[in-house]
């Protein structure tokens, strides 16, 4: 152990020395590491780590899906009053709650800011014990039915909304007509589960009485977004056992509804309670599995490198071990000091990955928290922290073996002797073989697998939706009921909508309005009839006016626009698109059917026209979608400006403050910056998968240009030989790259054997990817290798084939 | 009528490292005609090295001219060079300079392997073959480098200088690593090869084997010190 601390200090001496060699060392391995660090951090926080909440073992989450028609792709959404019965009548959990997302406007504040809003029943605050700086959270008095106006704002809310007003108690806040007491603040330590649209922001809590959901109590088989339940589960019952017999429940209450129907059956109904982690998790396995692959690819390509390193490292210094040897040091000997010296680097690796890991967490909170659940709960994990630091011991062993094997030990004894051509140390050529293997291999994996995935993400990017976005702008206003008297406010309400129509459009920049839905916004799943075959379908649902149609470029197949809008004009009528047309009716042309929205003929819409159909961003099939004329009442509007102007969300506001008092922006954006957001996580795709390729491509570069420019070295002899008996430079560049062409075609193989164990491992999410199209992507990847080893190849000798032969015929430098 | 194998017009040779300059060669003018056989010796560190790497288009030299069989081969580049030296040149060096991975069979072969007329594989076999039997080798065809005593690895380097039928032979102290009894079979080896019509230009301090040479050259600090031609071989 003593000599073991003088190594660590001769170890240490010999270092300061060689600081190049000390900086590739420790900055590879600690940028290594800690991108290691970062991932196994991240992937023990998602699927290891419990939830932040006492009881969390029992938490879950009950979901609801319909299988659709085709039998093609499921829906995860409840339909309100499935999600009511089931709240009422559950018996197996403890304690349930149900919750629903949505964006609404704080009136009374001067900014009226629009915030994330969670309309729950009180149990939700027990299950997840959420902890309160002020004030309570609801009580089972302000519960499910009770009709009592209070509060509860985020810690965020309180400090960025009322600059932690102390005396935020018991005052009041308007949202939605409805004047709230504000009862309690959250606390900044609450970790709020990530379900539904809030993301875990949700910044104001609103009894569940009080919810703004338009479909209600009737509405079966209208499926909401935004809709949760869950609850804690006692110990003896298993989660398949709730599900089935929250199914049962179900279908009770629903056959009596569909009874009759022959589109419709139960079976298209399944109910899985997960738990709560798993439902946060949500399917971002797969993600979390392609970043640890992604990065001990990585690790695997550095770790090569370093070996590499360290052994022509140790040819330098082999006059200092020759030395060493000839004074009797024995081979453990030799072997512990160079331990020293790794185990130094790796202490220095280590060091630096946790900052390099902490950097990745702060980039990965501030950029990815959207599409990766619990990332605010990331830091230093003293779990993964460990494995790290193992990993490096692991390592500093194999850099020290490694490199003591390759030592050829009886000859360095005679390397002082002989003042010969000191082949004393030599990376021996099987371990050059499989250094070079392995890069090649791990970086055409990586490559190919990294451009697909960027191709696939910016094929969503770039796909055309059937519709145009550019110079459209969507604006969704709320409107305060307070001020008009009952009985004329229908009239009031839709002067006032026609004045806000007419003033944007006065604007200089603005060319067109529509009163209609986003086409990027939330379609409803809504059930209808269809009168003449007594068929049910269900259709995504938007609604639009005369205008929408041009204003977004989507064309007609067939029929007529909506007629112009006024407000006595009421008629019940329906757009359909042409993949619903052909379902509805293969052979003729549906105008004129009648589709009914309520089951029993009292809500009778007559299909006027069919629209071609678009695509929603990153779905490969367009879906059957009908649009209905905007009522004359809403508040949502498409506004195209010219070309190249800018309308601002201050000019909106002030246009809207010109024409009332009562009126508040909740939602204001380009389409092209909403379509921006939607395709966040394939953006984020492209350049993780970018950077990725250009990582593994420079890593497996330098680890090829050290290994080979290590083996023209010592072949530095026999080049100068072969020149001097006639060999051109071009005939000494083959000589090279022939000898890593066998190392360069096994590896390209090794690493088409890694993708096929990969395709093999995760063939049912990887089936989407794979395709004729990736045959030409492993050709460009190919290229790319085959480019980067030859790159790799003639650098280094470009110093012995662009001089006189005489250089390197003389003896060593 | 003799042909001039080799001509060199005022060669001047200038190391420059950090400290000094190096004059090794100074103006130094040389011919040698086929068949010759000349010795070229002086004092260590005179520039003879440097006199037959220049000769053997190994590097270049600082100023002057040099003709090889006529033509003026003093601005190749380095791949003109090295056809020229491949199909003009053969080389032996002190330290026998064989790769050691390849058998003596490949050793001997590799300037055929760079030739510019592409020989055939029964040709280089037929000459690899013909020029081991001349230096007493052809038992040892698959051995590797490291399995022959120092006289054999020098045989293998002289097979190998001849294997091209270059028009000349340049040769740097060929016994300096061997002891006597080898370094006397390698000079009788050189010999008759010269007998037989092989020009050789050949550095060593060895005042004995020097006399063997036609005609004898003596460096000094760079320069010809007294270039006697002597006629007895014709
Ligand atoms: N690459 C070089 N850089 C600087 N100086 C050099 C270089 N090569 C040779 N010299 C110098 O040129 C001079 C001639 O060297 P050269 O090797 O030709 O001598 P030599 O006559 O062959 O000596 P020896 O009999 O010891 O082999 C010497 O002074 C040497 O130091
Ligand atoms: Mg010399």
């Amino acid at each position: 152990m003593n000599l073991f601390t003088y190594q660590l200090k001769q170890a240490w001496l010999s270092l300061k020395k060689k600081p190049g060699f000390v900086l590739s060392v420790v900055s590879t391995m600690g940028i290594t590491l800690g991108a290691l660090l970062c991932v196994l951090t991240l992937a023990y926080v998602m699927l290891i780590k419990p939830l932040p909440y006492p009881e969390q073992a029992r938490l879950y989450s009950v979901e609801h899906h319909i299988v659709d028609q085709q039998g093609e792709s499921e829906y995860v959404h409840f339909d309100y009053p499935t999600l009511i019965e089931l709240y009422k009548k559950q018996k197996q959990f403890t304690q349930g709650s149900i919750s629903y997302y949505s964006e609404e406007v704080i009136r009374t504040h001067p900014q009226q800011p629009s915030v994330n809003t969670a309309f729950v029943t009180p149990e939700w605050f027990s299950l997840l014990d959420v902890p309160m700086v002020l004030g309570r959270a609801f009580e089972a008095t302000e519960g499910f039915n009770s009709q009592i106006p209070v509060a509860v704002l985020s810690y965020k809310t309180w400090q960025d909304e009322y600059s932690r007003d102390p005396n935020i108690l018991n005052k009041k806040i308007i949202v939605n007509d409805v004047s709230y007491s504000v009862i309690g603040v959250v606390s900044s330590s609450f970790i709020e589960p990530q379900l539904g649209a809030s993301e875990g922001n949700t910044q104001l809590w609103l009894p569940w009485s009080f919810n703004s959901i338009s479909y209600k109590n009737d509405w079966w088989g209208s499926f909401t977004r935004g809709l949760f339940f869950i609850g804690s589960l006692p110990d003896d019952i298993s989660s398949s056992q709730v599900s089935e017999q929250l199914r049962n429940l179900v279908i009770n209450l629903l056959q009596p509804i569909v009874a009759g129907d022959e589109s419709f059956t139960v079976d298209d109904i399944k109910i899985i309670t997960k738990t709560l982690k798993s439902a946060i998790l949500g399917d971002t396995h797969d993600l979390i599995y392609m970043l640890l692959i992604g990065v001990v690819g990585l690790t695997v390509i550095a770790v090569s490198n370093i070996i590499n390193v360290f052994i022509s490292h140790a040819a330098q210094q082999r006059k200092n071990i020759s030395i060493n040897a000839a004074l009797g040091a024995r081979k453990s000997q030799i072997f512990s000091c160079l331990l020293a010296q790794a185990s130094i680097l790796m202490l220095g690796a280590v060091i630096l990955a946790i900052f390099v890991s902490s950097f990745g967490f702060t980039i990965l909170t501030q950029y990815l928290h959207e599409f990766l659940p619990r990332v605010h709960e990331l830091s230093l994990q003293i779990e993964t922290l460990l494995t790290i630091i193992f990993i490096a011991i692991l390592f500093a062993f194999a850099f020290a073996l490694l490199t003591t094997n390759t030592l050829n030990y009886q000859s360095l004894n005679n390397e002082l002797n002989n003042s010969g051509k000191g082949t004393g140390i030599q990376v021996s050529p099987w371990l050059r073989q499989i250094l070079i293997i392995s890069q090649i291999a791990i970086a055409s994996a990586l490559v190919f697998c990294n451009i697909s995935l960027m191709l696939d993400a910016a094929k969503t990017i770039t796909q055309p939706l059937g519709y145009q976005r550019d110079n459209l702008n969507f604006l969704s206003l709320s409107i305060s009921e307070k001020g008009n008297s009952d009985g004329d406010s229908f009239d009031a309400k839709f002067a006032l909508l026609n004045q806000v129509k007419s003033k944007l459009l006065a604007l200089p920049q603005v060319e067109a309005v529509s009163t209609a839905e986003s086409p990027l916004g939330n379609f409803m799943y809504l059930a209808i009839r269809d009168v003449s075959s007594n068929t049910d379908y269900q259709a995504y649902t938007s609604f639009g006016d005369e205008r929408y149609f041009d204003i977004i470029g989507q064309e007609f197949v067939i029929g007529d626009n909506f007629p112009p809008q006024n407000k006595q004009d009421r008629d019940q009528l329906l757009i359909i698109n042409d993949v619903f047309a052909k379902k509805l009716s293969p052979n003729e042309s549906p105008v004129g059917r009648k589709l009914d929205f309520s089951s029993d003929g009292t809500n009778i819409f007559t299909i006027i026209g069919v629209v071609k159909g678009t695509m929603e961003p990153g779905q490969n099939e367009i879906p059957m979608r009908m649009y209905a004329p905007s009522s004359t009442l809403a508040a949502k509007f498409l506004i195209k400006t010219k070309p190249n102007q800018l309308l601002t969300r201050e000019q909106v506001i002030s246009t809207l403050n010109d024409v009332s008092s009562l009126l508040a922006v909740s939602q204001f954006g380009s389409l092209n910056d909403t379509h921006k957001n939607i395709v966040m996580s394939e953006r984020v795709t492209v350049v993780t998968a970018i950077s990725t390729t250009i990582l593994s491509l420079l890593l497996a570069a330098t680890g090829l240009y050290g290994i080979l420019s290590y083996s023209s070295q010592i072949r530095r002899f026999e080049i100068g030989i072969r020149m001097a008996v006639g060999a051109k430079s071009k005939d000494i560049i083959l000589l090279i790259f022939r000898d890593i062409s066998t190392a360069l075609v096994v590896g390209v193989f090794s690493s088409i054997l890694v993708l096929l164990a990969l395709y093999l491992g995760f063939s049912d999410r990887l089936t989407s990817y794979v395709s004729f199209e990736l045959v030409p992507l492993f050709f460009i990847t190919l290229i790319l290798i085959s480019l980067i080893s030859f790159i790799a190849c003639y650098l280094p000798l470009r110093q012995y084939i662009s001089k006189p032969v005489i250089h390197s015929l003389r003896g060593s430098e | 009528m003799k042909t001039t194998v080799l001509s060199l017009k005022n060669i001047s040779k200038i190391f420059e490292t950090e400290e000094l300059e190096t004059h090794a060669l100074k103006a130094v003018s040389l011919n040698i005609n086929k068949g010759d056989y000349i010795s070229i010796s002086g004092p260590s560190g005179c520039g003879k090295s440097t006199l037959l790497s220049i000769m053997g288009l190994l590097d270049t030299a600082t100023s002057g001219e040099y003709f090889i069989e006529g033509s003026n081969v003093s601005e190749l580049s380095l791949d003109q060079a090295a056809e020229v030296r491949n199909a003009k040149i053969g080389f032996i060096f002190q330290s026998f300079n064989l790769i050691d991975e390849l058998s003596v069979f490949d050793n001997v072969a590799l300037p055929l392997r760079y030739h510019s007329d592409k020989p055939s594989s029964v040709a280089i076999k037929e000459r690899v073959t013909q020029c081991l039997e001349k230096v007493g080798l052809s038992h040892r065809v698959s051995h590797k480098p490291n399995q022959l005593s120092g006289g054999q690895q020098q045989r293998v380097a002289i097979a190998r200088a001849l294997v091209a039928n270059p028009a000349i032979l340049l040769v740097d102290e060929p016994t300096g690593n061997l002891d006597s009894k080898s370094g006397d079979q390698i000079m009788e080896l050189l010999e008759q090869l010269n007998k037989s019509g092989t020009t050789i230009c050949m550095v060593t301090h060895d005042p004995r084997y020097a006399d063997m040479a036609t005609s004898k050259v003596q460096l000094l600090d760079g320069s010809v010190l007294q270039a006697r031609l002597s006629q007895i071989a014709v």
